[in-house]
């Protein structure tokens, strides 16, 4: 589904640059699910936005299925996040002013989905994460986890086969933590390619995979991108 | 929820509110000074020549007006008679006003002004104020009045703008007084020929004195110092320092709005980075998110102009008159729309600017 080849980023800072992502290279399958940790500034975070089209790279290659990611343009970089990517975010990213409902709403109109499609997709989707009963508040009125459910919502009704988590439980407890990840491995099952970045072992251990990052460099046990 | 964000969305309505009523206001202090400038234009001019012309003196009151003056003002406008009907008891003062190459701006009550053809051809017609119809019994548009022996047609009655039945105006067109001649305006003392004009004064005044030399021996003609010159230049120079100001007031403000609103915009859009974000994340490209922001804008300015109308309707209600005259609507209308697209640019382009600014992978690591 996913192929990435030889991927180079480096950050330029003045006339410090920082090298992100050194010579990248990962296969992810359909219905995959691949955690990636490393420690912070191991680059994890940027493999995540580079996969979800939110920041380009320097070199190599980007492969979604038949589409040459690293051959589109910015405007079509909006469109390919449009249409094939759900993004879970650790603090959620929800809309304070708009209601859950409004906030799962927000990707469907901006996929110009028919509002009669949308509120049924939505719906399903507040269903399928168990907070039906909260759809009319609004994130600052609900839990933690019930944000994060929301968040989860959102990624799920945009239909998008991939989707990609960063340290999706960073900002909850445990227990809720772990719901959400049961809640991740349900979606998994029923055929979503889900990424997640997360430092924590037990969150990682819901993953198919796990890559390792170190300094850039990425690789499927920590010793061989150890410098 | 079609307002986010509520305090600083409130602070941009209140800042387009401020704008559009100091555009309002200004706007109305605006009309109110052309009126005035229109006014003052019509009594008095920048130059101002007078000749006195001395003819055959005679204390004879005569049941026809006697012209006391020779008044000939804004030389390339009107001529002006200063006269007075005598009918042995009644004396009021009566300015004779003869067109000369230029219209004359005046509403008329009933009838109407001359033709080209009629001043060309020198049709003895006139159109009289409304003191003068007052004055003289029996006038009315369509009735004739006679002027030391000759007979004018009346076509037209001017407005009565002050409406108190004063204007004791009598408008006699060029040809027509030409062929009255001044020689046949016996029974005065003497005849004042004043010049006046805002524009172009020396050929005019050459203009005019060719005119009346066809009337009047040039040796009887002599120039009368003016005393009054030097006030009303020194009036109209006042009058001019204080429209200045005005409109440099009213620009300092207005640009001072707009700075206004440029900030709080800008503030404004700082506060919805987020959602900028998050709209960018879930693949909304540049366009959709300033139609967004552009329509928050639009509802902003709405409510503002809604309560600024509201504001001015209320002020018009205290003052007793309308904002916008029907004379300069359109220009008004269009000073507004002017402000308001301005307004709109600004804050817009502010809000673009910062929406381009945002990163959404830093964005979203920041968040």
């Amino acid at each position: 589904m996913i192929k990435l080849r030889n991927v180079n980023k480096t950050y330029k800072n003045g006339e410090n640059k920082t090298l992100a992502l050194n010579d990248v290279s990962i296969d992810i399958d359909e219905g995959e699910m691949i955690a990636i940790m490393g420690i912070s500034g191991s680059g994890k975070s940027t493999l995540l936005n580079i996969l979800g089209c939110m920041d380009c790279f320097n070199s190599g290659e980007y492969l979604y299925r038949d589409i040459e990611v690293h051959s589109l343009n910015k405007k079509c970089f909006h469109q390919f996040r449009k249409e094939h990517i759900g993004f879970v975010f650790q603090h959620f990213a929800l809309m304070n002013q708009y209601t859950v409902y409004e906030n799962i709403e927000l990707p469907l109109s901006i996929q110009n989905v028919p509002k009669k499609e949308r509120r049924e997709r939505v719906y399903d989707a507040l269903e399928k994460m168990g907070i039906k009963d909260i759809a009319k508040k609004l994130p600052t009125k609900i839990s933690g986890g019930q944000q994060q459910r929301c968040a989860i919502a959102r990624a799920l009704a945009s239909g998008n086969e991939l989707i990609l988590a960063d340290e999706p439980t960073g900002a909850l407890d445990v227990n809720t933590g772990n719901e959400i990840m049961s809640i991740f491995k349900e979606l998994n099952q029923q055929g979503k390619t889900i990424v997640i970045v997360t430092h924590d072992y037990k969150v990682a251990a819901y993953a198919h995979r796990i890559l390792y990052m170190n300094d850039g460099k990425i690789g499927e046990n920590m010793d061989e991108i150890k410098n | 929820m079609l307002i986010h964000d509520k305090s600083i969305s409130f602070t941009l309505i209140g800042m387009f509110f401020l704008t559009i009523v100091v555009v309002l206001n200004v706007i109305h202090i605006d009309n109110k000074q052309r009126d005035a400038a229109k006014q003052q234009e019509k009594e008095r001019y920048t130059t101002c020549i007078t000749y006195m012309y001395n003819s055959v003196s005679s204390d004879e009151t005569t049941q026809s007006p006697v012209f006391q003056q020779l008044k000939v003002t804004k030389g390339n406008v009107i001529i002006i008679f200063n006269a007075v009907v005598g009918n042995g008891y009644s004396i009021a003062p009566i300015h004779f006003v003869c067109a000369f190459n230029e219209p004359i701006v005046e509403e008329l009550n009933e009838g109407r002004l001359p033709t080209e053809d009629e001043i060309l051809h020198g049709r003895k017609c006139v159109v009289i104020g409304e003191g003068v119809k007052r004055l003289t019994e029996n006038v009315d548009s369509g009735c004739i009045l006679r002027i030391d022996g000759i007979s004018y047609d009346v076509i037209g009655i001017l407005k009565d703008v002050a409406g108190d039945g004063t204007d004791n105006r009598v408008f006699v067109f060029q040809n027509g007084l030409a062929s009255a001649s001044l020689y046949d305006l016996d029974g005065s003392s003497s005849y004042y020929v004043e010049y006046g004009s805002n524009v172009e004064g020396e050929l005019q005044t050459k203009q005019l004195l060719a005119w009346l030399y066809r009337f009047i021996p040039d040796s009887k003609l002599e120039e009368v110092v003016n005393e009054e010159a030097d006030t009303i230049a020194e009036k109209t120079m006042m009058e001019k320092l204080i429209r200045y100001y005005t409109k440099f007031v009213f620009y300092g403000l207005f640009i001072f709005c707009i700075l206004g609103c440029m900030i709080v915009s800008c503030v404004w859009m700082k506060r919805r980075k987020k959602e900028i974000i998050i709209r960018k994340a879930l693949g909304s490209d540049m366009r959709a998110i300033v139609v967004v922001l552009l329509r928050d804008i639009c509802i902003m300015l709405v409510v503002a102009l809604l309560l600024s109308f509201a504001i001015a309707v209320f002020q018009s209600f205290l003052v007793g008159e309308l904002w916008f005259g029907n004379e300069y609507m359109i220009s008004n209308l269009a000073i507004l729309i002017v402000a308001i697209l301005l307004m709109m640019l600004v804050v817009l382009i502010c809000t673009i600017y910062m929406a381009c600014r945002v990163s959404v992978a830093e964005g979203t690591r920041e968040q």
